[in-house]
């Protein structure tokens, strides 16, 4: 990333790292303090003293970016049109949204169908090579690594 | 007295069987250190369970050779797909994915193979001749010092990033710590920040977070690319230069070192000797800018600490009977299954024994090498698949992986969390190496931090009592200020005053 775009980056992280170090401190004192056991005991202390540390840290993140111009941020519609028409967040977004519907498949589905379908069809959209290549790929694939981890190894599949 | 037992132990293994025992189980090993997800520990229990009716001599060799060969394993997909097959490898994707990507990924796997096999030298050395001695040095790392080597992992954070960027290093490793504190405590058992759902109670198992970080990770930055490249193949030489073994003597020496102290303290894993290691060699160097672009010295410090931290882990098993990670655990409790009773009597019921377990990691060590240096070229062709199949692959493994520790669907919530999760940090330079070390760390922090403090009732002063904990706290110092000015200024000073000494007395 360009160095004037990640300070404009780093601007808007360190307001999110600060917010969520602020979490961690109120989720903290929130609670038990377990008395009995002394002061020294209570859970909250590690995750206080590290949230204590992150908001510390992403002060002086905030105040890096300040420094270099981070927070002077525009952003127009169009920018955001043409970032959701760039190819990398469509590639990005297929890919997670197929990984998505296998997860819901597995488990309801016979796990060498719903991975052969899965394979077959990434291989096919980032055209990994011919359908039928592709087909056989996913096939084979989905049934050694059932037969090899199942059946073999007796492990665990989803 | 030592090295003869030694050396008749390994004659008397020397057979055709065993060999084959041995060979198998270490190729075994690699593939599953290989494959993303499934880690040595995992490995050792899958094994233990198909060799239970095995002869004791036989089943022993063959989980050695697993836990052997697993850590090695992962450094090739960390190697060539920046994807550590294991934990202990994920230091190895630092310098030696950028290495394969600059064209020299045979060399880089040749390089790890050899800095495994001396590793595993190191960890040899330690578990034959110092089991005894290096048993009782386990006994000293209490509450407070093995808080203190946690605090050094945690300063550490800051150079285990390629930029020249400490900030955001150590805001990675304390994001990782943070979350490592999601789930029930070890002390009073409260569920701290789990938002009232009930699957965080357990925390965040470290595989799901490890194969999210890297393993998806890469595979989104992969497929998500415009032009898809084909996946780094190169083929070129595999054995290493002599000549780059000699240059990084003291590297091997030092690494192979940290290696097999980190490996006997109780708790602490191949992972962290990775870590230190690498920091270690970083300080050392010549060429520190390097570190994180494709550094030779960087590959070989990860690569041989972790394989030294495998003897050296034996070593608690053997003497104390005390696993000094998570694999030796699983060893521990494969030798008891095996009427093989470890401990303080051991040497006193069978000293022999220690011997005939070392000449069994001796032929562990050998198969490794030869197989890491003979089966690469084959490996490198699979990778020369283009990423469109390749990577959905991946995937796959890396599913299987997560979901086989546990058998929780969740577990795979968790991946794809981690993994849209250090997507952006990667984007933004935040490193994830830190991360992963603060999500290992902060356990260790948080449950020593504590029970240091009952132990002594709220005592600070006990944190600074010993020894360990003071060179510890030194080591902390130096890591976090060494750079700064006043440091270099009281160094400079202190340096040019013992200067003038030296020049008065003489």
């Amino acid at each position: 990333m360009e160095d004037n775009k990640l300070v404009k980056a780093d601007f808007v992280v360190s307001l999110f790292l600060i917010t969520f170090s602020i979490f961690i401190i109120v989720q903290s004192l929130l609670m038990p303090k377990y008395e009995a056991w002394g002061f020294y005991a209570m859970p909250a202390m590690t995750p206080f003293i590290f949230g204590f540390l992150l908001l510390f840290l992403s002060l002086i993140l905030l105040g890096r970016s300040l420094k270099g111009g981070g927070h002077r941020i525009r952003i127009t519609r169009i920018q955001i049109a043409d970032a959701l028409r760039s190819s990398e967040v469509k590639r990005f977004s297929t890919f997670l949204g197929a990984i998505v519907v296998y997860f819901l498949l597995l488990g309801n589905l016979n796990f060498v169908i719903v991975t052969a379908a899965f394979l077959f069809s990434m291989m096919l959209f980032f055209k990994g090579a011919k359908w039928w290549v592709c087909l056989i790929i996913s096939v084979l694939t989905a049934f050694i690594v059932w037969y090899v981890f199942n059946r073999i190894f007796l492990v665990p599949l989803p | 007295m030592g090295a003869v037992y030694l050396f008749q132990a390994v004659i008397e293994q020397f057979s055709i069987m065993n060999l084959l025992y041995v060979f198998v189980a270490t190729q075994l090993g690699i593939i599953i250190g290989m494959l993303p997800g499934l880690t040595a520990t995992m490995g050792i229990a899958l094994l233990t369970t198909l060799t239970f009716r095995w002869d004791a001599g036989n089943a022993i060799v063959t989980l050695i050779s697993i836990y052997v060969g697993a850590i090695y394993g992962g450094s090739r997909s960390a190697v060539l797909l920046n994807i550590p097959g294991t934990p202990a490898n994920a230091a190895t994707c630092l310098d030696g994915f950028p290495l394969a990507q600059s064209g020299r990924g045979a060399e880089a796997i040749g390089l790890a193979t050899t800095s495994s096999f001396l590793g595993s030298v190191a960890g040899l050395i330690a578990l034959s001749f110092f089991t005894p001695v290096l048993g009782n040095l386990a006994l000293e790392f209490k509450s407070f010092e093995i808080f203190w080597l946690a605090i050094f992992g945690v300063a550490i954070c800051g150079n285990l990033t390629a930029a020249k960027d400490n900030l955001k290093g150590w805001i990675s490793g304390i994001l990782g710590i943070i979350f490592s504190f999601v789930g029930m405590e070890a002390i009073q058992g409260y569920p701290r920040l789990t938002l009232g759902i009930l699957n965080l109670y357990t925390g965040f198992d470290i595989i799901p977070v490890l194969v999210g970080t890297y393993g998806l990770v890469e595979i989104l930055h992969n497929l998500s690319k415009k032009d898809v490249k084909e996946a780094v193949s190169q083929i070129g030489r595999v054995l290493p230069r002599f000549k780059d073994v000699v240059a990084n003597r003291f590297n091997i020496l030092r690494s192979g070192l940290i290696g097999v102290v980190i490996g006997i303290i109780p708790g602490v894993g191949e992972n962290i000797a990775s870590y230190v290691a690498y920091d270690f060699s970083k300080r050392a160097s010549k060429t520190p800018e390097q570190f994180g672009k494709g550094s030779v010295e960087g590959l070989i410090a990860s690569e041989t600490a972790n394989n030294a931290c495998v003897g050296g882990a034996l070593v608690p098993v053997l003497s104390l009977a005390i696993p000094g990670s998570p694999p030796a655990a699983v060893l521990l409790a494969a030798l008891w299954l095996h009427n093989v009773r470890p401990g303080p009597l051991l040497m006193i019921e069978n000293p022999r024994y220690i011997y005939e377990f070392s000449a069994m990691f001796f032929w562990a060590t050998c198969a490794m090498f030869i197989l890491g240096l003979t089966i690469v070229k084959p490996l490198l062709r699979i990778l020369r698949l283009p990423n469109a199949i390749l990577m959905p692959i991946v995937f796959i493994f890396c599913t299987i992986g997560t979901f086989a520790i546990n058998g929780r669907f969740f577990d795979l919530i968790v991946m794809i969390f981690f993994g849209l999760l250090a997507f952006p940090m990667r984007k933004l330079g935040f490193p994830e190496a830190p991360f992963v070390l603060g999500i290992i760390l902060g356990p260790m922090i948080d449950e020593n931090l504590r029970r240091g403090f009952i132990l002594t009732n709220g005592n600070v002063l006990s944190f600074f009592s010993s020894p360990i904990s003071m060179m510890l706290i030194i080591a902390v110092f130096f890591t976090l200020f060494a750079r700064s000015r006043p440091v270099k200024y009281v160094f400079a000073g202190v340096s040019r005053g013992f200067k003038s000494l030296v020049r008065r007395g003489s």
